[in-house]
């Protein structure tokens, strides 16, 4: 690795030249994002392609996690990213891109979970298997299928996403007490669901 | 339930930092007299755990970001955003005429003006002497002699 102490006199032209010259430029993320929204609006392939790749991992994580499957979650990644730029007039403040696009995946996410509600509970996990049991899993998406949608994705954005109540509260456009407030009735709700889930478990 | 055990869940919906000195200490007096509080802690605890233990790792799939440009591309959305384009060109294209346009009137006067020791241009010349050859206009003779 190269020591900063090493760096002296023609070493450091050397570095200098080969540090990209983006690299340099781009000391403020939010204004490199503000740049790379205005070449998309003037349509820049380029700069749109930049844009998904830098949010598409936190959109497809989070829609995975509050939908409790991945391929689903791609789904309505990709729905999120397509609204954005068609709504990109909407978008007061160029620098605000992740937050425009997470908001619009987060409310995709709670549309699709007040259809699945509608319609009768599929049985088999669809998650991939990952860390904690399989028995885990399964039980923890039995029981968050049974919260309501704005309980359910509280509690995820909280407790799997570890967002601070202020975050949660942005995210989803409501004041930071109405965020406490659903956040404790979603514990006592999933804490009461989980001991009946648990037990019926063990029963068998 | 008790009203303290009511606060004692109120406060536990707060992150330890959003909390006083008096109200930490509240919370760990009464978890310390109350066993029903202190499994609800436990509780809750273990939600936040099982949840963590859930978590799905997905970071979707090497073609994500190719099938939405594709989906972009196929839905026209930056035709669309970018429809401002040509008509700000022309917007901008005919502000330049005009103040092209406007530049050269004001820097050149539209009726010249002569000063006194001017000379006449060559035009000018030539006009002079088609005049000045042209036919006098017959002057008033006095033929009548009687
Ligand atoms: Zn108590």
């Amino acid at each position: 690795m190269l020591e900063w102490r090493d760096l002296q006199g023609e070493k450091v032209k050397e570095f200098q030249a080969s540090v990209p010259f983006e690299s340099v430029e781009a000391v403020d993320p939010k204004a490199e994002e503000a740049q790379l929204v205005l070449r998309t609006r003037q349509g820049d392939q380029n700069a749109l392609r930049e844009l998904v790749n830098r949010h598409r991992v936190r959109l497809i994580r989070t829609a995975a996690n509050v939908l409790r499957d991945p391929m689903e979650a791609e789904d309505v990644a990709q729905e999120a990213f397509l609204k954005a730029f068609r709504e990109l007039h909407r978008l007061r403040d160029d620098r605000a891109f992740a937050s425009f696009v997470y908001r619009i995946c987060v409310r995709l996410c709670v549309d699709r979970l007040r259809v699945k509600r509608a319609e009768p509970a599929e049985l088999e996990p669809r998650q991939e298997a990952q860390g904690g049991s399989i028995e885990t899993r399964m039980l923890v998406e039995k029981v968050l299928n049974q919260l309501p949608p704005d309980l359910r994705l509280t509690l995820v954005l909280r407790e799997m996403e570890q967002m601070s109540y202020e975050e949660v509260a942005e995210t989803m456009g409501v004041p930071v007490g109405t965020v406490r407030s659903r956040l404790h009735t979603a514990r006592e709700r999933f804490r009461a669901l989980w001991n009946i889930a648990t037990r019926e478990e063990e029963s068998y | 339930m008790r009203r303290d055990c009511e606060w004692f869940r109120h406060l536990s919906a707060f992150d330890q930092q959003e909390l006083s000195r008096q109200e930490l200490t509240f919370l760990r007096n009464h978890a310390a007299d109350c066993e029903e509080c202190r499994r609800y802690s436990t509780d809750m605890r273990l939600l936040a755990d099982v949840l963590q233990s859930a978590v799905i790792e997905h970071e979707g799939s090497q073609s994500f970001v190719d099938e939405v440009e594709e989906e972009v591309v196929q839905s026209r959305v930056l035709d669309k955003l970018n429809v401002w384009r040509p008509a700000l060109l022309a917007a901008l294209t005919t502000a330049a005429a005009v103040l092209t346009m406007l530049h050269v009137l004001t820097s050149q006067p539209v009726t010249p003006t002569l000063k006194p020791d001017d000379q006449p241009t060559a035009e000018a010349k030539v006009r002079i002497d088609l005049f000045e050859e042209a036919e006098p206009a017959p002057a008033l003779e006095e033929s009548d002699r009687g």
